[in-house]
């Protein structure tokens, strides 16, 4: 049970930072490698503002909305003037683009391991299970934005349009849809999950420059496990994951957890490309 | 009566022409079929009416209104609407999402949406199910009713039929035709199965390599000889 419960934390922290890598990937098709790095930079936004003496929630609505205008201005700087160029090609320049991200963190704040200001105190225990109540918290905030992206996307009239530029933007402008607008919308709220992503990694884990590529591989496998262009999927995919490093932890050893995100990628292109709720696709 | 006047229009990709020198008009109440070997320009011709193709040269305007400089909707929304032959319905989301995304910007929704069920009653019955999952004759009813979302006074088909089954080439054809009838739609569109578009066409106009060769009453074009010798492959 503690197995599950530690899965579900893991998978809590990846979720929203899978949907948002998921979002980009069906608006734009490329795989955004940056993803680590604006975890980590959501994580540092949050933290920033804690370290000001501002609570975690309002650092964490900070960082929400640093990471929305960050992920923007690196699409119309970086990602916009290479529109229509291959997925290569972006990958390239996304691995670059959070190298630079990495080093601006560094040169801004060190190299030294930063924390929330959180109060110590004893883990609880319930029916056999040890949590503290920030886990709780992870667990809680991450199952609602899961379940408001989840709505946003499904009722509203934005998500839809959303839904309708990511299958077919040149169809979409025909019918009137304000495309760039449209996609805007959806790398805004890709990068406000980001955002969110990060200030749940500062819960759960120690806050340093080094976190982007231990973040990037997870988050990329579990929108992969899930079936990218399918936020369920994503939300799903990070329990996998999540699943996976922990029972990696608990049965092998916790340094080969880094692996098994490579692993499961590897084993999901093999057996099911398309993913867990994913559709398959015509190459054109 | 809306009229949709083409004259002296060239059009391309990449400043490169593919039809020259085109002048038609299409008039509400009426169906106009665009026949002609293949690569001679017709879907080109339709795409630069839409706004997706580039026109070079030439006028294009509605009752009056200048369409050239116009975004495929803002053609739309003067009463001008393209029916793209291919992925042309959105896949991820159903039937209905695809309509309601099709009035965007307008307020009246749910009105338009009434209209569009009412001619074409066959939509109601897979109104909840994912466009992706539609057989192609559902497909194209859905794609039609989407283009029908901005109150088209003009349609711009591109094959209709095209991957239909013969049963379904007359039925889609015949829908269309009703759109002339209750609706007093105009419609231009460019068909494969020409003995069939021309049955229910009041004009037909005939493109080769990108140049207008022949335009006159559907039904008297129909019978030509030669006419039928270099499309239908019927020897005299």
């Amino acid at each position: 049970m503690q197995l599950i419960f530690n899965a579900i934390a893991s998978a809590a922290v990846l979720a929203p930072a899978a949907i948002g890598f998921t979002l980009i990937f069906t608006l734009f098709r490329y795989t955004n490698f940056a993803v680590g790095a604006f975890l980590t930079t959501g994580a540092f936004a949050a933290w920033s503002m804690n370290a000001l003496g501002l609570p975690i929630w309002v650092g964490g609505m900070f960082a929400v909305v640093f990471g929305a205008g960050l992920l923007l201005a690196s699409d119309r700087i970086v990602f916009a003037p290479l529109r229509g160029r291959n997925g290569g090609t972006l990958l390239l320049v996304s691995i670059a683009l959070s190298v630079i991200i990495d080093n601006v963190i560094r040169f801004a704040y060190g190299t030294q391991i930063r924390a929330f200001d959180l109060p110590l105190r004893p883990p609880h225990t319930f029916a056999g299970l040890r949590f503290t109540p920030e886990t709780l918290w992870v667990i809680g905030i991450s199952v609602l934005a899961t379940l408001l992206v989840g709505a946003l996307l499904s009722f509203t009239r934005l998500g839809r349009a959303i839904r309708a530029v990511a299958d077919n933007p040149s169809l979409a402008s025909i019918r009137g849809l304000p495309v760039p607008r449209i996609e805007g919308a959806g790398i805004l709220l890709a990068g406000a999950l980001f955002g969110l992503s990060g200030t749940l990694v500062g819960l759960d884990l120690a806050i340093e420059p080094n976190l982007s590529l231990a973040l990037a591989i997870p988050v990329i496998a579990a929108a992969i496990v899930g079936g990218l262009g399918s936020p369920l999927g994503a939300a799903l995919g990070a329990v996998i994951i999540g699943m996976a490093e922990e029972l990696t932890v608990a049965f092998i050893s916790a340094p080969y957890k880094g692996a098994v995100g490579f692993i499961v990628i590897a084993l999901v292109l093999l057996i099911r490309p398309q993913g867990l709720l994913g559709c398959l696709v015509e190459r054109k | 009566m809306t009229e949709l006047i083409i004259e002296s229009l060239s059009a391309g990709y990449g400043g490169a022409n593919i039809v020259n020198d085109i002048t038609l008009t299409v008039s509400s109440g009426e169906i106009v079929t665009l026949i002609g070997p293949n690569g001679a320009g017709k879907s080109t011709l339709l795409k630069s009416l839409a706004g997706v193709a580039q026109v070079t040269m030439g006028t294009l305007n509605v009752d009056g209104t200048d369409l050239i400089a116009l975004s495929p909707f803002e053609r739309a929304t003067q009463g001008v609407a393209f029916m793209p032959q291919d992925r042309n319905v959105f896949r991820t989301l159903t039937v209905n999402e695809n309509l309601e995304t099709s009035a965007w910007g307008y307020e009246d929704i749910e009105a338009r949406k009434q209209e569009v069920v009412k001619l074409l009653p066959t939509l109601s019955n897979y109104l909840h199910k994912t466009a992706g999952g539609l057989s192609g004759g559902q497909r194209q009813m859905a794609a039609l009713g989407m283009t029908l979302m901005t109150r088209p006074s003009i349609l711009l088909v591109d094959e209709p039929t095209a991957g239909l089954s013969p049963n379904l080439v007359g039925e889609m054809l015949d829908v269309l035709q009703k759109l002339t009838r209750d609706a007093g739609i105009g419609i231009l569109i460019v068909e494969q199965n020409a003995r069939a578009a021309l049955a229910r066409a009041d004009r037909a106009v005939v493109l080769v390599d990108g140049r207008l060769r022949r335009a006159g009453p559907a039904a008297e074009l129909a019978t030509e000889p030669d006419f039928g010798a270099l499309f239908f492959g019927e020897h005299t």
